[in-house]
């Protein structure tokens, strides 16, 4: 009967080894990290993002209103 | 009653319009009851013999179905492909544990049904085409099946026809163990050496350890994901805790089995009790109802189990086990040599014409009127168990689990057909069953009485 017992015990260690989550993810869980997948949305190197620049006459335009004193108290 | 059989049989493995396999042996059971083949009197005992082996097959497809509902099955497929670093040989050795461990703590059926996905998802991680996945997923299914011989529990077929011929688990195990873990090792090595052309020597998919994230990124979550998986890979916290203690209650209900059974406890018992303990510890961290359970659990396998019986204690009283005793009966008596190789192989032509559940019941009850002396007739039932375990395994309708395994490979549209299937047997399993059946001789007579 022990020996039934060894075999089990071998065994279930062995399954537990197959099942368990990937050590991977076990030392991300200790040390705070995360496993991360790959982006869903990969974009080529070269491609630049479209970004225009704030139109200067805008800026003058919305702070030409204030006084400093103003800005100050908003934290502008 | 022969027609009632045979019917019986032929629909049970056509299965029209995927019915139940317990509607043809319900109705023919009750047929055989309004017959007076087998008088009403005797329906008790009929379902005190088949009960406990029943409701311990349940349990143990309950706490599978816990299991997978909290995911935890969902990593098998990634650690093999890790694990098999690029080796196709490392994999099919890999793939060959899994399946003998999986039946091993749950059942030869339950294993087929979470196995096979398992294995598919792993071999698709690895870019194998579908003709390419041929090899692993029959070296898992032929082992998986087999496996269930070294301890009684795994099997419904062993179980039910233990307790006629005076065994328990413990003794059960000390004489069988031995011989079947050498049919499953030459099962296995067959395999090999009949696969081992088939098999990639590295996959170009190379997966090392530090791949993990490639790996997530590629794993086909909804084409291919497990049938009950509930949520994305590596999108969730990973309870560890309650993994440890999930895959703890797994093996000590195992062991409890055979730590109690010197008891008088039978094993319907421990196995109930560690279906519910799963069931609350899911309850008590995920807060998940036994609802899904009472849904997904198997409960015709109470029936099936006692329409069998029926149909079988109908065969008996009509004469059928009279007809085995009168041609084999003095054969078998002779020497426990012959006696394991006559029951062996009558029971693995008999699985391979109508399934293995009937068959071992028919066996059991013929070798029990033979008037054997309790070492011959044991080691007699045991010589059945292998040709019902092992023997069955050379047509698809050998056993209930290889049907079920076709089914789940058409429903993931891998090419499989019985001439292929049978190309495989022939030439693995008539060899791997009489050194089963030779390891039972040697075992039993020079090691055990």
């Amino acid at each position: 009967m022990i020996s039934i017992f060894l075999v089990l015990l071998t065994s279930g260690f062995l399954l537990y080894k197959f099942l368990r989550p990937p050590n991977a993810l076990h030392s991300a869980e200790n040390t705070g990290e995360t496993v991360k997948q790959k982006p869903v949305l990969d974009l080529h190197p070269q491609i630049q993002p479209n970004v225009k620049p704030i139109d200067p006459a805008f800026l003058q335009h919305h702070f030409m209103k204030k006084s400093i004193k103003s800005m100050a108290n908003t934290n502008e | 009653m022969v027609t009632i059989f045979a019917l019986t049989v032929f629909f049970i493995i056509w299965r029209p319009f995927g019915i139940n396999e317990s509607i043809p042996t319900s109705i023919a059971a009750a047929c055989i009851l309004l017959l007076g083949i087998v008088p009403f009197k005797d329906v008790l005992t009929i379902f005190e013999a088949v009960s406990g082996a029943s409701i311990t097959i349940l349990s143990t497809i309950v706490m599978s179905i816990v299991l997978e509902s909290i995911g935890f099955f969902r990593w098998a497929a990634i650690n093999l492909a890790l694990k098999s670093r690029g080796s196709g040989v490392l994999l099919f050795w890999y793939i060959i544990l899994l399946c003998f461990l999986m039946t091993l703590f749950f059942n030869n059926d339950g294993s087929i049904l979470i196995t096979t996905p398992i294995i598919i998802q792993t071999l698709s991680l690895l870019r194998l085409k579908p003709a390419q996945q041929v090899p692993y997923l029959i070296s898992g299914a032929l082992v998986a099946t087999a496996a269930s011989a070294p301890i009684g529990v795994s099997n419904l077929a062993n179980l039910i026809a233990l307790k006629i011929v005076g065994l328990d688990l413990n003794s059960y195990a000390t004489m069988m163990f031995v011989p079947s873990m050498v049919g499953i090792a030459c099962i296995a090595v067959l395999l090999y050496v009949y696969f081992k052309k088939d098999i990639p020597i590295t996959f170009q998919n190379h997966s090392k350890p530090k791949d993990l994230n490639n790996l997530l990124s590629e794993y086909p979550t909804k084409k291919l994901s497990h049938p009950l998986a509930a949520k994305t890979l590596g999108q969730e916290n990973i309870d560890w805790k309650m993994f440890r203690i999930c895959i703890g209650v797994v093996v000590l209900t195992r062991i409890s089995f055979f730590a109690l059974a010197p008891f008088g406890i039978p094993t319907e018992w421990p196995a109930i009790i560690g279906a519910i303990l799963l069931i609350m510890i899911r309850w008590y961290k995920k807060k998940i109802g036994a609802k899904d359970i009472l849904k997904k659990s198997p409960w015709h396998i109470l029936l099936f189990a006692f329409s069998m019986y029926v149909i079988i204690y109908g065969l008996h009283n009509v004469g059928l086990t009279a007809v085995i005793v009168d041609e084999l009966g003095g054969a078998v008596a002779k020497d426990p040599f012959y006696a394991i190789f006559i029951t062996g192989m009558l029971l693995t032509v008999l699985s391979n014409v109508c399934n293995n559940l009937p068959s071992i019941m028919i066996g059991t009850f013929s070798i029990k009127e033979m008037g054997l002396s309790l070492q011959t007739m044991q080691v007699a039932y045991l010589a059945n168990v292998i040709g019902a375990d092992i023997g069955s395994l050379i047509l698809p309708m050998g056993t209930l689990a290889t049907l079920l395994w076709f089914y789940t490979l058409r429903q993931y549209k891998i090419p499989m057909n019985w001439g292929k299937y049978l190309r495989v047997t022939l030439f693995v399993i008539p060899v791997s069953l009489a050194l089963s059946l030779l390891s039972l001789y040697v075992w039993t007579t020079y090691f055990v009485f």
